[in-house]
């Protein structure tokens, strides 16, 4: 992947003070990259027209649609068993990979091109789904619980609330989706000053390739309806980025505080902020509510009424299968 | 900004300090997104990334969940928006009212009186 379309800019020397933020923000452009190559696999016409034939509803319902799905099926649970810190950076990456595996092949089946039925489809997505809620949300060993856990660790031990806030809040050069969303945009419409339409978007230059595709894929799940309504929805005035001499400001600072700590709080500081990258930067953009989570969302729309449904326990021993971290053999199941 | 009057008051946690009144948008699907407007208080379970153009329009933002670092947390922070995090029903309770003041500095958000309104 080249330098422009990185999520995550490369953290330079913040990268020897915070090894495992390093490696999250690694996590993050891996996934990126995965995504990348499958969206050239795939074909990048048929993306956008497959996207945009579930329909706006699907689009705008998918995020609560998905939550519904998460909160009213049995999971299995316990398959994970909390390790190290790195083994869940490892474990966390590696459920990222298969999610987006699975969204693939569900476009794959959506657009007519798969010989797989409907229910084995289904299939995969609970293993997907199940596995990534491992080390999300609803895992008592997850994301949430661990970012808490660090935070009071931090307030018992190291600093007040405002030092954490201040050393724990991703700063530049670190930018979350939110934030991305808005330097994204504005790339974009410098491209496309008026909304795209899919032509447009397979005629960009090869100079202006990366800049649009990062913004559909990180953005707005490659819906161009959705594109569209952006262009009308965000207030100009929001459209304003920091200079890069506020950002080299903001990490200089940054940078500095970080240098002054004990080599415990700072060790500390690395476990929290790497998991804030993971939720503020990955979750976002390439989880349940972003690009890949949409096919796999439409899954379970259409899987609702199959009758041939998976029992838990076939589900549990197909996560802890994967769970072994044989990415070959995960990847095998989606080729 | 001095306190105006106000009635039913609901606790939170501050994301950002400072203070904003406005009309309060209950948001329940990403499609109620578009009601909220410039000045507006966008009030909401989370946010999300579809909640961005939103939350700029917005003059605050109060959550019902959200840690230190949730999304609404470090977008405020970020954006120097006042932000309450963690109000219990907030949906619920501020969905009928016509005004409302969130004041994140003393990590409340409150109806504010008719007769207030009047001066307002």
């Amino acid at each position: 992947m080249n330098q422009m379309s990185r999520l995550t800019s490369p953290i330079g020397w913040l990268g020897e003070l915070l090894p495992h933020t390093a490696e999250a923000l690694g996590i993050v452009d891996r996934i990126e990259g995965e995504i990348m190559r499958s969206e050239s696999i795939f074909g990048r016409e048929r993306l956008l027209q497959t996207v945009l034939d579930f329909g706006t509803e699907a689009y705008y319902s998918h995020t609560d649609y998905y939550r519904h799905v998460i909160r009213d099926t049995i999971w299995p649970h316990g398959i994970w068993v909390a390790g190290t810190h790195a083994d869940f950076l490892r474990g966390f990456e590696f459920s990222a990979l298969g999610f987006v595996w699975t969204g693939f092949e569900a476009l794959e089946f959506f657009s007519g091109s798969s010989q797989w039925e409907i229910f084995e489809i289904y299939e995969d997505a609970l293993v997907a789904e199940s596995l990534r809620g491992q080390f999300g949300k609803s895992s008592p060993d997850g994301l949430d619980r661990r970012i808490e856990l660090l935070e009071d660790q931090f307030l018992q031990e190291h600093g007040t609330e405002d030092e954490l806030f201040d050393l724990c809040t991703p700063v530049a050069p670190i930018r979350t989706a939110e934030t991305c969303l808005i330097n994204d945009f504005q790339d974009f419409r410098r491209v496309f000053p008026q909304p795209p339409s899919i032509d447009e978007i397979m005629d960009v230059s090869e100079q202006h390739h990366p800049t649009a595709w990062q913004f559909l894929r990180r953005h707005v799940r490659w819906n161009l309806v959705a594109t569209e309504h952006l262009y009308s929805s965000m207030p100009p005035q929001s459209l304003v980025e920091k200079g890069s001499g506020d950002q080299r400001l903001e990490s200089d600072s940054h940078g500095l505080a970080l240098s002054r700590l004990q080599p415990t709080t700072l060790a500390l500081v690395d476990k929290i902020m790497s998991l804030n990258v993971l939720n503020l930067v990955l979750e976002p953009a390439f989880s349940f509510k972003g690009c890949v989570g949409l096919p796999i969302g439409m899954v379970f729309r259409m899987a609702h009424h199959v009758e041939r449904r998976p029992p838990l326990d076939q589900i549990k021993l197909l996560v802890g299968k994967m769970n072994l971290f044989n990415l070959a053999e995960y990847k095998s199941r989606h080729e | 900004m001095n306190n105006p009057e106000t009635k039913n008051k609901y606790p939170g946690r501050r994301a950002c300090a400072g203070k904003a009144v406005g009309r309060p948008v209950v948001i329940e699907h990403e499609t109620d997104l578009d009601n909220v407007l410039e000045g507006d208080i966008l009030i909401s379970a989370q946010t999300d990334i579809a909640y961005v153009p939103a939350m700029h329009r917005a003059s605050a933002v109060v959550t019902e969940t959200g840690g230190r670092f949730s999304h609404a947390a470090v977008w405020a922070r970020e954006n120097q928006k006042p932000t309450l995090l963690q109000v219990d029903n907030a949906k619920g309770n501020l969905r009928n009212a016509l005004t409302v003041l969130v004041n994140a500095d003393e990590e409340y958000v409150a109806e504010l009186e008719e007769s207030c309104l009047e001066k307002l």
